[in-house]
C-alpha cells in the first residue's frame, strides 16, 4: 500500500427500524465481532474505520443510531451533515422494508444534497424466512438511486463489500475535507442546538 | 423441658423457656450439596459466543459473566440448559413448606462446565435409615408412624402438584426426618430443573418406585403429578412388608414386574400361591425388537394400564405369614389404610387419584383433625410466587391475595441465610468441601476425562449417551459393567441414578447455628450509633451480619405486616450501611416504598392478554436484553420481564411510554424479584416515578436537554478541566450520556454493578444520577484529557471497567459539597415582572453557561466558607452589597492574585441584573479551571427581594 496516498473522511448514518441489525453491521465491519445478542441501541453509538481503495484511504466515521420509532426525532441531529447513510431493514420483516423507504425518502429530502445511499437487506443467513424480494428491493433501489446489497452480519456476506461500495461512490474531491490520520480534525458532531 | 413458646421452621426449633431463655434447637439440620452432570447442548444458541470471520478462528469473549473455565483452562461458555437451570432453580427457592427441605440454590462447577451443585437443606436420617434400624431391634414400622409419614408425605405432595411441580424421585432415601421427626421430602426439584428430565443425560427416578405411565412416556418430557402417588403407593408397601416385592438385580426385570401389575403382558408375572414373581413362559415376543424391555413400547399405550393384576397382587400379599416379612404386614393395617394403598396403586393414571383428593381419604380424619398447620400447609399452600411455570395466567387472583396472609413469624434464619452465611462470610467452598469430605478425590486433569458410555438402543431417544464422571461417587457403575453397555438407558439407569443415595456430603453449619443461638439468647440488637463508626472490614463478622440479618428480618416483616411508616424510615437508614444481597430486593422495594398487596391488586387487574402497543418492540428488545445473566436469558426471565414490561406499559398507557432502555430497568428489577411479577411492577412502577417520570413520556426532549445541561454545568463545577476539555473538542452530553440517565445506568452496566450502584442511587436524591456521572467522568479523567473526541465517543458510552464503589463514594461526597438548587429545575412558572429572575431562563440561553446558578437560599447556606464575587460597578457595590462580598471588575485579561486566592474555594458571583457580565465572568473562571463556580440567580435584585438588611 501507498503510504502517501491520500485520506478522506467521510460520515456516515445507519437508519433502520429496531433491531434490523444496524449495529451488529457496524460491529462486524469495524472489529470483525458478531453477537446473537447485539443489546439495542440507546441515542447512538459512534464507530470508525478506513477503508482501502486502489489509491486512496476512506476513513469512515460511523453513526449507528438507535431503531426505536421514539428516537426518531433524535435522528436528524446524526444524519446532519453525513455524506453517506446505510438503511438497513431485515428480509424477514416487510415492515421494516417499509419504514425502510420512509427513512430513504427523509435522507432525500432533509439528508445533506449529495449523499450517499446504500439500502441494505440484512439477515441474509436467514433467507429462509424471507419476506422481502431481491427484485422488489433491488427495483426500489435503481428508481431511487442507491446502492443494494443483501448482507449477513452473522456470516459477514457482503458487509465489507457494501462500505466499499459506498466509499468508491463517494466523491473525493478537495472539497470533501481530505485529511490525514495524524492531524485529524474533529468528527463533525452535530450541533445540538436545535433539538438537545 | 417445659417451655413458654416454641417456634418451628425449617428443622430449627426455639424454645422460650420460662425464665425467658432462648433455647436453640437445631442439631440436625445440615445443608447438602448435590452435584450432579446436566446434558451439553453446544450450540449456535449458546449466548456470547463470538465467532471470528476475518482469520476464520474462533474465539470466546472475555468475560467471567458467561464463562467458567475448564480443566484445561479454557474458557467455555455456560449453554442454554445451565441458564435455563438457574431460572428454574430460582422457583424452586421461592417455595417453602413445612414438609420439604428447602431448596437454597444452585452453584456451577469451577471444574466442570457440565456441572452443577444443588445446595438444599437437609438431614442425615431418612426413612431407609428407620427401616434398617427398626430391622437391627427386630421392630416393625407401626400403623401410626406409617399414618404419620404418609399424611405428610401427602401434604408435601399436594403443596407440590398445586405449585405445578412432580417429584417423580420419591424413595425411602429422599424422606427424610428432622430432629422431632418431622417428615422432609427432599431431592424433590431435579425433575423440574432438569425440565423433566430434558436437560440431564440420566433418567430421574427410582426404578423400584417408577409408575407404569412414567416407564412407557419416560423422556417424553410430560409431568404426571400422579405418578408421585403411585410411588407414594409402593413405598408404604415397602414400609408394610419390609421389602420391594418386585426388586430384582436385573432392571429388565423389575420393569417386568411393575408393567406386569399393571395389567400388561410381560415376560415377568406374579404367582398367587407361591407369592413370587416368576418367569412368564407364555409370552413370546411379538418380533425381535418389538418386546417390552427391549425398546420398543411405543404400542403400549397408558389406556391399557389396568387394575386387573395389581387386585390380585395385593389380595395375596395379605397371606403372608408373619415370619416371610419384616413389617407389620398388609392384612394388619387398618382397612382403610389398606384401601389408601389400594388406591394410590391403581395402574391407569386417569382412574388413580391426585394427591389433594387422597388427603381427605376418610383415614387421614383423625391426623388432619389434629394438625395445627393444617389451614396453613393444607389449603393455602404458601409459596412466593405469583406466576407459575407452566401456565401463568390460570390462577385464581382472590387466592394470591389471600394466601400471603396467614405467615406467622418468628425470626429464625432461613437455610438460604446460613448457606449465605457459610459461604460469603465464613468463606466456604463447595468443592473443597467434596474433596475435604472424599466425595471427590483430586486426579490430573487427564483423568477427569468425562468417560462417554454408548448406548447401544434407547428407549426413545437415540442419541442420549450415559456421561459418567469417575470423581462423582453418585454415578456408579459398579455391579451391572456388563449390562450396561447393552441396555436400553432406563434400564441401566438403576445404577446411575444419582438422588437414592444416603451419602452425601453434607456442610457442617454448627459453628453458624451456634453463633446464631448466642445471638438469641443474649438478645443483642443491633446499635444504629455504633454502626456509624463501623468499617467495612468489622461489618463482614459474622456476629455482625447476623444482627444485621435479624435487624433486617423485623424490620421488613413490620413494612409488610405492620406501620411502613415507622419502618421504612429505619430500613431506609440501616440501609445505608450494608444491604445483604439475599434481602436486596424486598430491602429495595421498601426503600420504593411498595407495598404488596397493592402491588397485587394493581398489577392483577391489568390485562396483559389484550394485544399493547408496544409487544412488538417488547419482543425485539427483551431477547438482547442483559443477556449474559443466568435468568434474563431464560425462557422464564423473558417471559417475566415481557409481562412486567407490558404490565408498565398499560398501566401508563395515557401518560408515559416505552422508550427503549427501559427494558434494563425493568429488568433489574425481574432479576430480584423474579418469580414475583406483581413485586417487580411495582418496583419499576415506583422507580420510574421516582427519578424518570419525565423521561418515559411521549416527548422527552425538552427534559432531556435539561436534564444534559444540567449534568454538564454539574461537571464543570466539580471538574473544569475536564468539562472546558471536553467543550473544546465539542463533545456534548448528549453523544454518550443519553444511555446513562435514561437508563440510570443499567444499560450500560453489568447486573452486579448496577446492584451496587442502586444501593446507593436509591437511597440518595433523585440527583444522585447527575453526581455519578461525574465521577465516571473524574474516574476515566486521565484518559479522557489525552485523547480526541473520536476515542472518547467510543470508549464513554461504554463503561463497564468501572470500579462502583469508588465512584459512588465520590458521587456521595460531590453531591455534599453542592448546593441544592444546582440541580433544581430552573422553570418554576411565574409571571411576575418583579421576580425576573423567578422566571423560565430559555434553554438556549443557558446553553451558554458553563457554570450552574444558584439561589439566594443556598448563598446564606453557603457563605461561610465561599468566596462571593461582586462584579457590579464599584459605585452599585458602595450603595449596598452583600456581607463579605468581595467587589471585583470581571475585565480580567489574568487570574489575578485575588482570584487565585479564590482557587479550591466555592465561588458565588453576583452580577448586574442584565446577566450577560455574569455569564461572561463565571465561563471564563471555568475556562480558568476554578471549581464550584456557580452564579447567583437575580443577582443583587434575588438579595434584596428577600429582604436582607444590607
Amino acid at each position: 500500500m501507498n503510504n502517501n496516498n491520500k485520506i478522506f473522511q467521510f460520515k456516515l448514518v445507519l437508519l433502520g427500524e429496531a433491531a434490523v441489525g444496524k449495529s451488529s453491521l457496524v460491529l462486524r465491519f469495524v472489529r470483525g465481532h458478531f453477537l446473537d445478542y447485539q443489546e439495542s441501541t440507546i441515542g447512538a453509538a459512534f464507530l470508525a474505520q478506513t477503508v482501502c481503495l486502489n489509491d486512496t484511504t476512506v476513513k469512515f466515521e460511523i453513526w449507528d443510531t438507535a431503531g426505536q420509532e421514539r428516537y426518531h426525532t433524535l435522528a436528524p441531529m446524526y444524519y446532519r451533515g453525513a455524506q453517506a447513510a446505510i438503511v438497513v431493514y431485515d428480509i424477514r420483516s416487510e415492515d421494516s422494508f417499509e419504514r425502510a423507504i420512509k427513512w430513504v425518502k427523509e435522507l432525500q429530502r432533509q439528508g445533506s444534497p449529495n449523499i450517499v445511499i446504500a439500502l441494505a437487506g440484512n439477515k441474509l443467513d436467514l433467507a429462509a424466512k424471507r419476506r422481502v424480494e431481491t427484485a422488489e428491493a433491488q427495483q426500489y433501489a435503481e428508481e431511487n438511486g442507491l446502492l443494494f446489497m443483501e448482507t449477513s452480519a452473522k456470516t459477514s456476506q457482503n458487509v465489507n463489500e457494501l462500505f466499499v461500495e459506498i466509499a468508491k461512490k463517494l466523491p473525493k474531491t478537495p472539497t470533501t475535507r481530505p485529511g490525514s490520520a495524524q492531524t485529524q480534525s474533529p468528527p463533525p458532531l452535530p450541533t445540538s442546538t436545535t433539538i438537545l | 423441658m417445659s417451655s413458654k413458646e416454641t417456634f418451628r421452621k425449617y428443622g430449627i426449633e426455639i424454645y422460650i423457656d420460662s425464665n425467658d431463655k432462648v433455647i436453640l434447637n437445631h442439631k440436625d439440620l445440615k445443608l447438602s450439596i448435590h452435584p450432579f452432570f446436566f446434558k451439553i447442548t453446544l450450540s449456535l444458541q449458546s449466548k456470547k459466543y463470538i465467532s471470528n470471520s476475518n482469520n476464520n478462528s474462533k474465539k470466546y469473549q472475555r468475560d467471567t459473566h458467561n464463562l467458567i473455565i475448564d480443566d484445561a483452562g479454557i474458557a467455555v461458555p455456560l449453554n442454554q440448559s445451565i441458564f435455563d437451570i438457574f431460572a428454574r432453580s430460582r422457583y424452586l427457592s421461592s417455595l417453602e413448606h413445612e414438609n420439604l427441605t428447602q431448596f437454597i440454590q444452585v452453584e456451577p462447577s469451577k471444574k466442570h462446565h457440565d456441572q452443577i451443585y444443588i445446595i438444599s437443606e437437609d438431614y442425615s436420617n431418612s426413612l431407609s435409615k428407620l427401616i434398617e434400624k427398626q430391622a437391627k431391634l427386630s421392630k416393625f414400622i407401626t400403623q401410626d408412624e406409617i399414618t404419620s409419614i404418609s399424611y405428610q408425605i401427602l401434604k408435601a405432595l399436594s403443596f407440590l402438584h398445586y405449585n405445578k411441580l412432580t417429584h417423580r424421585n420419591l424413595s425411602i432415601e429422599n424422606i427424610k426426618f428432622d430432629k422431632n421427626n418431622i417428615v422432609k421430602l427432599s431431592n424433590y426439584g431435579l425433575y423440574y430443573l432438569s425440565n423433566n428430565g430434558e436437560n440431564v443425560s440420566f433418567p430421574i427416578g427410582n426404578l423400584l418406585y417408577l409408575s407404569p405411565e412414567s416407564i412407557l412416556t419416560e423422556h417424553k418430557g410430560s409431568s404426571n403429578p400422579k405418578s408421585d402417588v403411585w410411588a407414594l403407593g409402593c413405598i408404604l408397601l415397602h414400609l408394610v412388608l419390609g421389602f420391594c416385592l418386585w426388586q430384582d438385580n436385573n432392571p429388565k426385570i423389575v420393569i417386568s414386574r411393575i408393567l406386569h401389575l399393571s395389567g400388561l403382558e410381560t415376560s415377568q408375572q406374579f404367582n398367587c400361591d407361591t407369592n413370587t414373581f416368576e418367569e412368564n413362559l407364555e409370552f413370546k415376543d411379538n418380533s425381535n425388537n418389538n418386546n417390552v424391555e427391549e425398546g420398543d413400547i411405543s404400542n403400549l399405550k397408558i389406556n391399557q394400564l389396568n387394575n386387573k393384576n395389581m387386585i390380585k397382587f395385593l389380595d395375596s400379599i395379605g397371606k403372608f405369614k408373619q415370619e416371610e416379612i419384616s413389617g407389620i404386614g398388609f392384612q394388619s393395617l387398618d382397612s382403610q389404610l389398606q384401601e389408601f394403598i389400594r388406591y394410590c396403586l391403581i395402574p391407569n393414571p386417569i382412574d388413580r387419584p391426585d394427591s389433594e383428593t387422597l388427603l381427605d381419604h376418610p383415614f387421614f380424619k383423625g391426623v388432619k383433625d389434629s394438625d395445627p398447620t393444617r389451614d396453613q400447609w393444607l389449603l393455602k399452600p404458601m409459596g412466593k410466587c405469583e406466576s407459575l411455570p407452566d401456565d401463568l395466567t390460570s390462577l385464581n387472583i382472590q387466592d394470591i391475595l389471600t394466601r400471603d396472609k396467614i405467615k406467622s413469624h418468628y425470626d429464625i434464619f432461613s437455610p438460604s441465610e446460613i448457606y449465605y452465611l457459610w459461604k460469603e462470610i465464613l468463606h466456604g467452598d463447595i468443592e473443597k468441601e467434596l474433596v475435604l469430605q472424599g466425595f471427590v478425590k483430586p486426579s490430573p486433569s487427564v483423568h477427569k476425562l468425562p468417560l462417554f458410555v454408548p448406548v447401544k438402543r434407547s428407549l426413545t431417544d437415540s442419541s442420549t449417551n450415559l456421561l459418567s464422571d469417575n470423581n462423582i461417587p453418585q454415578i456408579n457403575n459398579n455391579n451391572n459393567e456388563d449390562n450396561n453397555i447393552d441396555t436400553p438407558n432406563i434400564i441401566k439407569s438403576k445404577d446411575s441414578i444419582l438422588y437414592n443415595n444416603d451419602q452425601i456430603c453434607m456442610i457442617n453449619i454448627d459453628q453458624i447455628l451456634v453463633k446464631l443461638e448466642k445471638s438469641y439468647q443474649s438478645k443483642e440488637q443491633l446499635n444504629y450509633e455504633q454502626l456509624n463508626g463501623t468499617t467495612k472490614i468489622q461489618m463482614e463478622t459474622i456476629e455482625m451480619k447476623i444482627l444485621l440479618l435479624k435487624e433486617y428480618h423485623k424490620l421488613l416483616y413490620d413494612y409488610q405486616y405492620g406501620d411502613p411508616t415507622q419502618s421504612q424510615p429505619q430500613i431506609i437508614r440501616l440501609a445505608r450501611y450494608s444491604i445483604p444481597s439475599l434481602l436486596r430486593g424486598e430491602i429495595w422495594a421498601a426503600i420504593l416504598g411498595v407495598n404488596d398487596n397493592d402491588a397485587k391488586q394493581i398489577f392483577y387487574s391489568i390485562n396483559l392478554d389484550q394485544k399493547g402497543p408496544n409487544d412488538k418492540q417488547f419482543e425485539l428488545d427483551i431477547p438482547r436484553c442483559h443477556q449474559y445473566h443466568p435468568i434474563l436469558s431464560s425462557e422464564q426471565g423473558h417471559i417475566q420481564l415481557f409481562r412486567v414490561l407490558k404490565a408498565w406499559s398499560v398501566y401508563n398507557i395515557e401518560y408515559g411510554c416505552y422508550w427503549q432502555g427501559l427494558d434494563s430497568v425493568c429488568a433489574t428489577f425481574v432479576v430480584h424479584h423474579f418469580y414475583n411479577e406483581s413485586k417487580a411492577f411495582a418496583s419499576l412502577k415506583a422507580f420510574v416515578d421516582k427519578y424518570l417520570k419525565i423521561l418515559y413520556v411521549p416527548n422527552n426532549f425538552s427534559a432531556l436537554s435539561e436534564i444534559m445541561l444540567v449534568y454538564k454545568q454539574l461537571l464543570s463545577y466539580h471538574d473544569p478541566e475536564v468539562s472546558v476539555h471536553l467543550n473544546t473538542i465539542q463533545f456534548e452530553p448528549d453523544l454518550y450520556a443519553i444511555p446513562w440517565f435514561i437508563t440510570i445506568f443499567a444499560h450500560i452496566l453489568p447486573i452486579d454493578k448496577i446492584e451496587t450502584l442502586w444501593d446507593t442511587i436509591l437511597l440518595g436524591p433523585s440527583s444522585l444520577p447527575y453526581f455519578i456521572a461525574i465521577s465516571i467522568m473524574i474516574q476515566f479523567r486521565q484518559f479522557i484529557l489525552t485523547t480526541n473526541s473520536e476515542t472518547c465517543l467510543k470508549i464513554l458510552p461504554k463503561i463497564t471497567s468501572l470500579d462502583v464503589d469508588v465512584c459512588v463514594r465520590d458521587a456521595l461526597d460531590k453531591f455534599n459539597h453542592t448546593p441544592l438548587s444546582t440541580t433544581l429545575s430552573k422553570s418554576v412558572p411565574n409571571t411576575d415582572p418583579e421576580l425576573w429572575w423567578m422566571q423560565e431562563i430559555p434553554i438556549e440561553k443557558r446553553k451558554r453557561e458553563l457554570f450552574p446558578r444558584i439561589s439566594i437560599q443556598d448563598l446564606v447556606n453557603n457563605q461561610s466558607n465561599s468566596k462571593i464575587l461582586d462584579i457590579r460597578s464599584p459605585e452599585s457595590y458602595k450603595q449596598s452589597h452583600y456581607p463579605q462580598s468581595i467587589n471585583i471588575n470581571p475585565k480580567q485579561t489574568k487570574v489575578t492574585p485575588i482570584l487565585e486566592q479564590c482557587r479550591n474555594k466555592p465561588i458565588i458571583v453576583i452580577a448586574p441584573s442584565t446577566d450577560e457580565e455574569g455569564i461572561e465572568f463565571c465561563n471564563q473562571l471555568v475556562q480558568w479551571k476554578f471549581k464550584f463556580v456557580s452564579l447567583l440567580n437575580g443577582g443583587m435584585d434575588s438579595i434584596q427581594h428577600s429582604g436582607f438588611d444590607l
